[in-house]
């Protein structure tokens, strides 16, 4: 059923301003400008070295850590697998940054006893693979669960296992782990927190430089070009790879998959799994508690940081209701709508994935920053934009897949019956659509809660975020209250996700939801 | 009598303004940080008493702990500190309208340790100035002492600029 005209011009005119508007900026301007060659040297060798380097071997790493923990836990008997699943999710709630924080103080503090230097390409690797590897967990997982049981079922009684496993199963599920790989290359080549903390020289880093330290905005973003074509490549390759598979699984869990005993190797593998938890999650967590110090350190993070705190979920949740809105809208004409119109909100919503934070946050000062839109510039909306323009595709991901699964012939017959669009939208999308609207908004509020790129150029000055916060201690060496401010945000991020998970099995009772 | 009195009253309530402001103007202006020095700081307090307020006093607190006396400075929490592209110094340049060329140029010294914290920096003097600076600090850790060499530090910079 075709949306009405003026709900789809609506939606186009909001997206032409959050996202068409930056990302034609960045492509653009520098070509028409024509000073594309002034800019590259010699040195940017080394630099898209570093960072393919960096992206590659986080990739790798992540891969090998994120299949062996899915075929654990999906394909094996290995014990507690539900109660294990969870725990492999947690690294992913807690920032990059803050991964990058802890294993900075690690390095120093064991240094002198072991050589263990984080502050080197290596060490970026580790950081960044210990805070990804689970989006390979989940994706395979959803992967593994997608897959009809009875073909498995039918290969196992000719050939072995191994061969089942190898000609069958993987097949079936490399979509799904070509899309986390895909996903973990591009968050790796476009952080800027880690290599930050770890003083590793990489291609955001001389994007930031650029921008910061030369006031050179343009040189700031023609240097972005090359890394927004590899990564939008690299993404219009996922989304031929992945095809209408949905990239999710949330209540489902580990579906009932086939398993293989794992016999002797029960123990050591479950140590792996034990340790690997340790390591991503458990250990930061203690790590940070250790050094916060006395407890009065929490209540002088605490109080010195309330309006910061109170500011962030305030944005956050403005950021997130506007983002599931907006990619609701999106989602709803990129399935319902088959015309140009939906092409281009499609692509131009999976290209924000392929931009740096800094570079998306250069874009928008230089869109907004005039006196005509001073009310945007200068006000928390520049951070809703900034927050909208990288988030928005994490919420038009689950619900293009949930409005996929919706029987158009459903708003049909009550279109035939007489009933208005809105009515419809209202009455039967809506809240068929409710989950994958929670997960939206969710995964969109606990992104924006720890956003620190985009929002480190574009927050208007006397307001702070929790993450600027943090960035601001640690310059100036509040090493105590960095570890408790950073504990206290992950308790947030923790309790939220706890709080999700509630609400989430009260509304959805079904077996298996995918998005 | 009448106009005298009102003459006599204008004019003790002349002496009695005149004196408030000029209290006011000569009380000690308070600008508290943190402990602890760098080039950015050193400069920014050579700033505050050279050119902003020059009876200054500058009050230094423990590393962490919340200022809640006098205008903070080089802290996390104060309007004038280090952002993602101003340091401290540029920042009170900013707020105070302070349009000096050879302090901007100072400033623009100050930016490149500070916010290009990369190696490749944009002025030679740079690594001079910083180095300078850190000298002044491995030299001392009384707090006075490293106020007043780096205060002639600066003094002779600035006289040195063209």
């Amino acid at each position: 059923m075709n949306p009405p005209r003026i709900f789809s011009s609506s939606v186009f005119s909001v997206f032409v301003l959050t996202v068409l508007l930056p990302v034609l900026y960045i492509f653009f301007v520098p070509i028409w400008e024509g000073q594309l060659s002034n800019v590259f040297d010699s040195r940017h060798i080394s630099l898209a070295v570093n960072s393919i380097r960096l992206a590659a071997g986080t990739t790798f790493a992540s891969l090998i850590i994120g299949l062996s923990v899915s075929m654990l836990l999906a394909k094996t008997d290995i014990r507690g697998s539900k109660v294990l699943l969870p725990l492999f999710i947690l690294p992913i709630l807690i920032p990059p940054h803050i991964h990058a924080i802890v294993w900075n103080q690690v390095s120093s503090s064991v240094n002198k006893i072991i050589p263990f230097d984080i502050h080197n390409l290596g060490g970026a690797v580790f950081v960044l693979t210990l805070a990804y590897y689970p989006f390979i967990v989940l994706l395979t997982i959803s992967g593994l669960n997608s897959i009809d049981k009875s073909t498995e079922e039918s290969s196992l009684l000719i050939h072995g296992k191994w061969k089942t496993l190898y000609r069958i199963t993987s097949p079936l599920v490399f979509p799904h782990i070509f899309s986390g790989a895909v996903f973990v290359f591009i968050f790796s080549i476009i952080d800027f927190g880690v290599p930050d903390i770890l003083r590793v020289n990489v291609w955001p880093i001389e994007i930031f430089i650029q921008f910061s330290a030369f006031y050179n905005e343009k040189a700031a973003i023609i240097l972005s070009l090359p890394m927004a074509a590899i990564t939008g490549m690299l993404v219009i390759l996922q989304k031929f790879c992945m095809k209408n598979r949905t990239y999710i699984q949330v209540s489902g869990g580990i579906a009932k998959n086939i398993r293989y005993p794992l016999g002797k190797w029960h123990i050591p593998l479950f140590l792996f799994c034990v340790i690997l938890i340790l390591f991503s999650s458990i250990i930061p967590i203690f790590i940070l508690g250790i050094n916060a110090g006395h407890p009065s350190n929490y209540f002088r993070a605490l109080s010195s940081s309330a309006s910061q705190i109170g500011f962030t979920f305030l944005i956050s949740i403005i950021s997130s209701f506007f983002i599931v809105l907006t990619g609701f809208s999106i989602s709803y004409i990129i399935e319902r709508s088959k015309g140009i119109l939906a092409h281009v909100m499609e692509s131009g919503t999976f290209i924000l994935l392929a931009v740096p934070a800094i570079t998306m946050g250069i874009s928008l000062i230089k869109i907004w920053n005039r006196p005509t839109a001073d009310i945007i510039y200068s006000s928390f909306l520049i951070i809703i934009l900034g927050h909208t323009a990288r988030f928005l595709p994490f919420a038009v991901l689950p619900l293009c897949s949930s409005i996929k699964q919706l029987n158009p012939g459903m708003e049909e017959a009550a279109s035939i019956a007489g009933s208005r669009w809105l009515k419809i939208m209202y009455r039967i999308v809506l809240p068929l659509s409710a989950p994958a609207l929670l997960v939206s908004f969710f995964v969109v509020f606990i992104l924006s809660f720890g956003e620190m790129g985009a929002t480190l150029l574009l927050i208007p000055p006397g307001m702070e975020t929790i993450s600027i916060k943090i960035y601001n201690l640690m310059h100036y060496g509040a090493h105590e209250l960095v570890n408790a401010l950073s504990l206290i945000l992950i308790a947030l991020i923790f309790g939220l996700f706890g709080l999700f998970l509630y609400i989430f099995n009260k509304i959805d009772k079904s077996d298996d939801t995918s998005y | 009598m009448r106009k005298k009195l009102i003459t006599c009253t204008g004019i003790f309530i002349f002496i009695i303004f005149f004196s408030i402001l000029s209290y006011a103007d000569n009380k000690p202006e308070i600008f508290s940080t943190w402990e602890g020095f760098e080039p950015d700081k050193c400069a920014s307090i050579w700033l505050i008493k050279k050119f902003i307020k020059q009876n200054a006093e500058i009050k230094f607190f423990p590393k962490g702990s919340i200022i809640n006396k006098g205008i903070p400075f080089d802290t996390p929490d104060a309007q004038f500190r280090r952002y993602h592209n101003m340091s401290t110094y540029e920042s009170l340049l900013k707020h105070y309208k302070i349009e000096d060329p050879k302090l901007i140029y100072i400033g623009l010294l100050i930016h490149d340790v500070e916010i290009n914290t990369w190696g490749r920096k944009a002025y030679p003097e740079t690594e001079k100035m910083k180095e300078a600076v850190h000298m002044i600090m491995a030299q001392s850790q009384d707090t006075k002492i490293i106020i007043n060499k780096s205060m002639d530090y600066f003094d002779t910079l600035y006289k040195s600029i063209n």
